[in-house]
């Protein structure tokens, strides 16, 4: 698509191979990455902004929102020992873990496509939660179920009724309902746990 | 007209890349008021596309025989690789850098892909006697930069975003700060600094076949020269073998580093006639031209180009190693590499070289900084190694930031009328650009130029056809005079930043195209039919474009040598 040479129709692109994540459009009420799709140009196609995004103007959204909610999660890495002289050490298989929820390049399309986020704007989204979940599993971080505290409410984990939308539209194949699905499961053992404590007490 | 926004800062970066986020984070921790600024939000910076990895003679690989890597190898890969035009003492500082540099970045939190003993893993790459790239599957770049935002999110440090830098300040010989057009408002806002640190990446965009996202073009070199500070060797261009046939999609030399060959109609590995000992990991300047030759002997595929087999992995190992390849190839071009072959043809890669810095990242304007791929310091000579650009990204953006700190004591806070002066200056401009009826349409002009560029100034470069390519520039230059844009709002004006763009680009071209007629050799990247050889009698220097009364000149300058005597350069 050649939407960047269309002169009066204003939106953003960057890099051009789904890599930067500034072109997210909806086509055909969909939430789609704005390159790729195939387009018979004999076929009318809406062209729209993501929705529950301020417009700024044509393609462009204002992703202030988005990004409120990605800094609430706290997002960075939080060591659970000092520095060690050279590299701290991380096996394979914990890294192919971690790495379905690091390729995120924070596009907003799942934010875009959640039905949770059109109904409630205080709703975290599937991008800050699978982010949160990213660093909960670093093995280098040893801060256990505390990291998912954060979003222990309503707004966070709670809030996900898993339509799954977020999932289907990633453009990375992020599994952000995977993320949330699992650090509800943790914190449920979590809650129980403490109760059997205090009830043996 | 309303009241002019300054803001103040003792340092300003320019770029949201990895090298402007790494030099951020020092300049803050060392409690030094400072505020990045980015034409784009700082994850659709370039640096976020970078596959392949990061250079560092960590040794968790074994080499060849089970040797064991050292800083010392990884210097004379680099100095040989550039042809033997790195400064020599740049080098050393990155190569010795570059393992601390590796484990800095883990420790912020960046996820390397490991080996089974949980060290960090490393591949082979081009020019590299050692499997010395360490990666992060084929997303180096993606976990490097998100890793950099996240500690400059948590560090609170201001970023602009989507503020385009539009012109430096300065007064008596020194740069004194910026002005910058906040793109989503049309509002042009004043940034007197104490200093600048420009990073503001290459200008791979000058050319109509490129591996570079659209926003790389050459701003902060044309900020630059302007300004006063000159450019150091803008003739040498990398051109980088494999991307992705009539998408400029670039398929990372990993591909190659973990085993992909490449072959011609006739399914011969042609690069065993090329470079017969390092074969499809020879340096890009030589695989490149070794393409070109190949399909201009007939022996390239439909569409102009050659074909990246690297079915023979196995699809574990491509799904492991190379997943992003592989969706970039099943996206773009409908073929999946684990039963296909990829169509690859060579497109510009890189940019050499930039602003003309030594290894403080001070240019030749008091004042003004840089590093990164804007800067030439010179750490790549003619030809840059894979992995080589992510390692001097933080390494210089930590070792400048450092520079930056021991300096900024010593220099007087900046007058803030001269940034107010500059801001209504540039409303000016812009309001004569708007104004402006009738004329030529801008991306026919910027469309030609590239054009120019690929066709005259490309992987093999001859005398004549570099001179009427020269011609052709100016003539260009001449009609953006005449440019005028459809869109007339200030606010959210994308074609104004195009056009804004397109007339840095024409500096930068201008300057690539001096350089490479001056240089009558070949050496690296820079291949002329006409003078075929490497002449270190006449061409062992860096080529300097100085900027006088809007007239370029091309001066010379001394390479440092050291540990390595240029030798002739086989693989
Ligand atoms: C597809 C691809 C893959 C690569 N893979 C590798 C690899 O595997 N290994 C390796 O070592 N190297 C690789 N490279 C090279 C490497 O990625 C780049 O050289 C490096 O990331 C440049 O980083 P930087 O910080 O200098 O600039 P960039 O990341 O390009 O950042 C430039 C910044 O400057 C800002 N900017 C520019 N102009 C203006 C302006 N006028 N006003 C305001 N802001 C401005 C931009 O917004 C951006 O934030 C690759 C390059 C490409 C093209
Ligand atoms: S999880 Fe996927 S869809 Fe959501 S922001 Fe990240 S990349 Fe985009």
């Amino acid at each position: 698509m050649l939407i960047n040479r269309v002169p009066r129709l204003a939106c953003r692109t960057q890099l051009g191979a789904l890599i930067a994540g500034s072109l997210y459009l909806t086509l055909s009420d969909y939430a789609l990455p704005g390159l790729t799709e195939p387009w018979d140009p004999a076929e009318e196609v809406i062209v729209e902004p993501l929705p529950h995004l301020p417009v700024i103007k044509d393609l462009i959204v204002d992703m202030e929102t988005f990004f409120e909610d990605y800094r609430a999660i706290s997002p960075v890495f939080k060591p659970g020992n000092p520095d060690p002289s050279k590299e701290r050490l991380m096996f394979p298989l914990v890294v192919r873990e971690l790495e379905q929820y690091t390729p995120c390049i924070l596009c907003a399309a799942c934010y875009a496509a959640c039905p949770v986020n059109r109904k409630n704007p205080r709703y975290l989204g599937p991008a800050a939660l699978a982010k949160l979940y990213r660093f909960r599993i670093d093995p280098r971080e040893n801060q256990g179920a505390e990291r998912l505290m954060t979003a222990d409410n309503p707004e966070g984990w709670w809030g996900c009724e898993f339509h799954t939308n977020c999932r289907r539209v990633c453009p990375k194949d992020v599994p952000p309902d995977k993320a949330i699905g699992h650090a509800r499961q943790e914190l449920s053992r979590m809650k129980k746990d403490q109760n059997s404590l205090g009830e043996g007490q | 007209m309303s009241q002019p926004a300054i803001h103040e800062y003792d340092a300003i970066i320019i770029g949201g890349g990895l090298t402007g986020l790494r030099a951020a984070l020092q300049i803050s921790h060392a409690g030094i008021s400072c505020a990045v600024l980015s034409k784009v939000h700082p994850l659709r910076s370039h640096s976020v596309a970078a596959q392949g990895g990061m250079n560092a003679s960590l040794g968790n690989v074994p080499g060849p025989g089970g040797a064991s890597d050292s800083w010392e190898l990884h210097a004379y890969d680099t100095v040989k690789g550039s042809d033997y035009l790195a400064d020599q003492d740049a080098v050393v500082s990155m190569c010795r850098e570059a393992a601390a540099t590796v484990f800095e970045l883990e420790h912020m939190g960046t996820v390397w892909s490991r080996l089974d003993d949980g060290k960090i893993a490393q591949r082979p790459f081009g020019g590299a006697g050692f499997p010395r790239t360490c990666y992060a599957t084929d997303r180096t770049g993606h976990n490097m930069l998100h890793t950099l935002y996240e500690q400059v999110t948590n560090a609170k440090i201001p970023v602009y975003e989507e503020f385009f830098v539009t012109s430096l300040i300065t007064v008596s010989g020194r740069c004194t700060g910026c002005t910058a057009l906040e793109i989503m408002t049309g509002t042009v806002h004043g940034f007197p600094a104490k200093v600048i640190l420009m990073a503001t990446g290459g200008f791979g965009r000058i050319f109509s076949r490129s591996t570079n996202a659209l926003i790389n073009t050459g701003d902060g070199q044309t900020l630059a020269i302007h300004a006063g500070a000159p450019l150091k060797d803008m003739e040498f261009v990398q051109f980088h073998p494999t991307t992705l046939v009539g998408t400029s999609i670039l398929i990372s030399e990993a591909a190659r580093g973990e085993g992909g060959i490449l072959l011609n109609t006739s399914g011969e590995q042609f690069m065993a006639r090329y470079a017969p000992r390092s074969l499809d990991l020879a340096p890009r300047d030589v695989v490149a031209r070794a393409i070109e030759q190949e399909i201009a002997a007939g022996r390239g595929f439909e569409g102009g180009c050659v074909h990246l087999d690297i079915r023979h992995l196995g699809a574990d190992r491509i799904r492991e190693r190379l997943p992003g390849i592989r969706q970039l190839a099943m996206d773009f071009a409908g073929i999946d590499p684990i039963t296909e072959s990829i169509p690859v043809q060579p497109g510009q890669h890189y940019s050499m070289g930039g602003i003309d810095v030594g290894i403080d990242g001070k240019s030749g304007l008091p004042g003004l900084y840089a590093a990164g791929e804007c800067a030439c310091v010179s750490v790549h000579g003619a030809n840059r190694l894979g992995g080589n650009s992510l390692l001097e990204t933080v390494v210089f953006g930590r070792l400048v930031a450092d520079a930056i700190i021991r300096d900024i004591g010593s220099i007087p806070p900046p007058a803030e009328v001269l940034a107010e002066a500059a801001v209504q200056e540039m409303n000016l401009k812009i309001i004569g650009i708007l104004g402006r009826t009738g004329g030529v349409s801008l991306f026919p002009v910027l469309e030609t130029l590239k054009e120019t560029m690929s066709a005259h100034f490309g992987i093999f470069r001859e005398g004549t056809s570099m001179e009427q390519g020269l011609v052709r520039i100016r003539e260009l230059r001449s009609q953006f005079g005449n440019v005028s844009l459809s869109d007339k709002e200030t606010l959210a004006n994308l074609t104004l930043i195009r056009y804004l763009e397109l007339e840095y680009m024409f500096t930068v071209a201008e300057a690539v195209a001096l350089g490479a007629l001056d240089r009558k050799e070949s050496r690296g990247s820079h291949t002329r039919t006409d003078y075929p050889d490497r002449d270190d009698n006449n061409f062992l220097h860096h080529s300097i474009a100085r900027m006088e009364n809007e007239q370029i000149t091309i001066l010379h300058v001394p390479v440092t040598l050291g540990m390595f005597d240029p030798q002739e350069r086989v693989y």
